[in-house]
């Protein structure tokens, strides 16, 4: 039986989710991009409140390979987005105290 | 006819509710003038979600109570130990040698591990070594007279006894007894047996369970020579838990006759065993707290497949206990990197940051349901630190350029006041608007700054500086009892924490590990701390900080960091954040565990 569910659904802020459906399922969510929009990436313990918390929130199951390349696609532009953010005669110290690291890429389980 | 008061020496009491007044007493009964019925609170066992254990494990050594249990060693083999205070764990100084099939005995401060086996294959590597753990550290006790694995005991580790288990390969019904110092063969059990599991004391232990080869039902009760016969359990287990004594005991989990993990729980009251509440998980070779039937702890196991770090907490109790956890909060109008953030959960400010459009002056409140845009801040503030309330809030430092920059919030909008005295940003804050404290942060060099200032509602002040300089911490508490915690040195992430006592820092507990742009809520003495950059990555980690120990609580649902926080230990919110790829405008909340009481309706029929 697989662990994880994979999925995409819009945070849409206050109880979207709930301390009890913490405690009935795994959950986590990540930042990824559809190559026209930011999208809510959620992975979720694999059992029935689980399943039933991504239908409730009109959400949509997906592969886990695809909900990875949705994450890497997020993660390719903020490092895009970051170094394409310059100002002239900036050190890299200097720049990363204003921006902070360069983003790396994430790893979903 | 005998009435209430006759017998009970009270009269039937008249409440409002079922909690209120002295009441919530097992048996007691009282009338419900709201509902109309007369009550009484009936203790009833039932398991709830612990915080998993930091590794996942089975075939550990347990010990201790509910609330200051040790958990050491397991499979995987390894001589790490942990201990947990009823809300987390804190990792504890390793055994002198790494091993799992055995046992343990004793307090959180005074326990005992005995046998089991410390390398592959197990049939060549079973130990009698045993070790003594103070409270800070493991020594090498004197060695059992046979090498063996599997056995369980039962007692304290001044006087001990094991019994059961593997040696050499076989089944064994061997017994011996430690005194604190060594160990000697006593009395055979009846049936050589492995898998059974024992709790209780030296002179009154009791052993359940088992396989010899057939997994049985049977319990067997030690007075500290003899063995005899007690009560068969409902259903044949092994590799079960065991908690209690030899007239309050509890056995959880464990394996049927089929091999299946179980999930069922039961109470023996020194005559009969009955049925209690199931485990939300059932699994084998688990372990937990083995010293209350009342009070007790299931830890990891094996789930068939797989190993298992849940945690589940069970309490035979008029009060039910419901774990902590965060849930989703409103989102921000605009996602930002870091913004201060002060208040509390229900009415909080978020204010300045990046946000993806470039404005660094952009302030937000927030009523617990949703946020709304306020007025402005006086001018754009990144990276700075906050104190205060969301209608006495206090904002100062931070980017961009270095910023000595000070403004107060009252509510509606922000006024200018008196600078900090140096220039810096990713510095800390806490304290309330009359009397905070900015703590570090760095004067645009990227080294981190040792300064503390205090501010009186007026000015801002010199105190003494940190002990180390350090840029990007999570700081909570007063103006004379602060946390301060990790941050960045500018040659590394350090764990390092620091506590003001309005006067002086002073070194104290470090974090579990490196942090960095981590947020923050409640006071020196009952802090969490959640988010942060731990070195590999932003995380969803959260630790509570009790004035003296770091231990783990339920982690959030989405990584980040670069946020404030704000609340209290019970009842925090994360708000917006980073990590540098981004600005969330999700929120979390954070909710303590909680205890209720529900009284039963006394039935006439």
């Amino acid at each position: 039986m697989a662990i994880f569910i994979y999925g995409t659904a819009t945070n849409t802020g206050k109880d979207f989710f709930t301390h009890e459906d913490r405690r009935n399922f795994f959950l986590r969510g990540y930042t990824g991009h559809d190559g026209s929009n930011p999208v809510d990436v959620w992975v979720i313990g694999a059992n029935e409140k689980g399943a039933l918390w991504l239908a409730d929130a009109s959400g949509t199951e997906k592969t886990k390979a695809e909900a990875q390349a949705l994450v890497k696609a997020a993660d390719d532009l903020a490092r895009t987005a970051w170094d394409n953010d310059d100002v002239d005669d900036e050190s890299a110290d200097e720049k990363i105290a204003r921006i902070g690291s360069k983003p790396g890429f994430t790893t979903i389980p | 006819m005998s009435t209430y008061e006759t017998l009970k020496g009270l009269k039937v009491k008249f409440l409002g509710a079922d909690t209120s007044g002295d009441r919530i007493q097992e048996g007691e009964i009282f009338y419900n003038s709201d509902a109309y019925q007369l009550k009484s609170h009936i203790a009833v066992g039932a398991w709830s979600a612990g915080t998993p254990i930091p590794a996942v494990k089975r075939l550990t050594a347990g010990f201790g109570t509910q609330t200051a249990a040790i958990s050491a060693g397991g499979s995987p083999i390894v001589a790490t130990a942990f201990e947990y205070n009823g809300s987390g764990w804190a990792a504890l100084a390793s055994m002198n040698d790494a091993k799992h099939s055995f046992d343990g005995v004793g307090t959180s401060t005074a326990g005992l591990v005995c046998g089991g086996v410390i390398g592959s294959p197990a049939a060549s590597n079973r130990t009698n070594q045993s070790e003594e753990w103070n409270g800070s550290a493991w020594a090498e006790g004197n060695n059992m007279n046979s090498s063996r694995s599997d056995s369980h005991a039962a007692g304290l580790q001044t006087a001990a006894v094991s019994a059961f288990g593997v040696i050499s390969s076989s089944r064994t019904n061997k017994t011996e007894e430690y005194d604190g110092t060594s160990w000697s063969e006593v009395n055979n059990t009846p049936v050589a047996a492995d898998g059974t599991r024992g709790s209780g004391t030296l002179t009154a232990g009791i052993f359940t369970g088992g396989d010899t080869p057939d997994r049985v039902t049977t319990t067997f009760l030690y007075d500290g020579t003899n063995w005899t016969t007690g009560t068969a359990m409902p259903q044949a287990l092994s590799k079960h838990a065991a908690s209690g004594t030899q007239t309050a005991a509890l056995v959880f989990g464990g394996a049927s006759p089929s091999d299946d993990s179980e999930v069922d729980a039961a109470v023996y009251d020194g005559t009969t065993w009955t049925q209690s509440g199931d485990m939300a998980t059932g699994r084998q070779e688990l372990n937990g707290a083995d010293a209350s039937s009342t009070a007790s702890l299931a830890i990891g196991g094996e789930l068939q497949p797989g190993d298992s770090a849940l945690v589940e907490e069970w309490n035979l109790s008029v009060l039910t206990t419901t774990a902590a956890a965060w849930a989703a909060g409103g989102n921000l109008v605009s996602g930002r990197r870091n913004p201060v953030t002060f208040g509390i959960q229900t009415a909080a400010v978020v204010a300045g940051g990046h946000t993806p459009a470039g404005d660094f002056s952009t302030s937000e409140t927030y009523d617990g349901t949703s946020f709304a845009e306020g007025n402005n801040l006086l001018v754009a503030m990144d990276t700075s630190a906050s104190a205060g309330t969301s209608t006495a809030g206090l904002v100062f430092g931070g980017n961009p350029g270095g910023l000595t920059e000070t403004v107060s919030y009252n509510g509606t909008s922000y006024s200018e006041e008196n600078n900090l005295t140096a220039a810096r940003y990713a510095l800390g804050g806490s304290g309330t608007q009359t009397a905070a404290i900015a703590a570090g942060g760095s004067p645009q060099t990227n080294t981190g700054s040792a300064l503390s200032e205090e501010y009186n509602g007026t000015s801002w002040s010199e105190g003494n500086n940190l002990g180390t300089g350090r840029y990007k911490p999570a700081q909570t508490g007063t103006q004379t009892a602060t946390l301060f915690v990790g941050g960045d040195t500018g040659p590394a992430n350090v764990a390092n924490v620091e506590e003001y006592d309005g006067t002086s820092w002073s070194e104290v507990t470090d974090f579990p590990s490196t942090l960095t742009f981590a947020a923050s809520s409640g006071i020196q003495t009952d802090a969490l701390i959640f988010l942060g950059d731990t070195g590999p990555d932003y995380g969803v980690q959260t630790f509570g900080y009790d004035g003296t120990s770091w231990s783990s609580r339920p982690n959030m649902a989405t990584a980040g960091g670069n946020t404030e926080g704000c609340g209290t230990s019970s009842a925090a919110l994360a708000a917006s954040g980073g990590p540098a790829s981004g600005r969330t405008s999700s929120s979390e909340e954070f909710t303590g565990d909680t205890t209720t009481a529900t009284a039963k309706t006394v039935d006439f029929d």
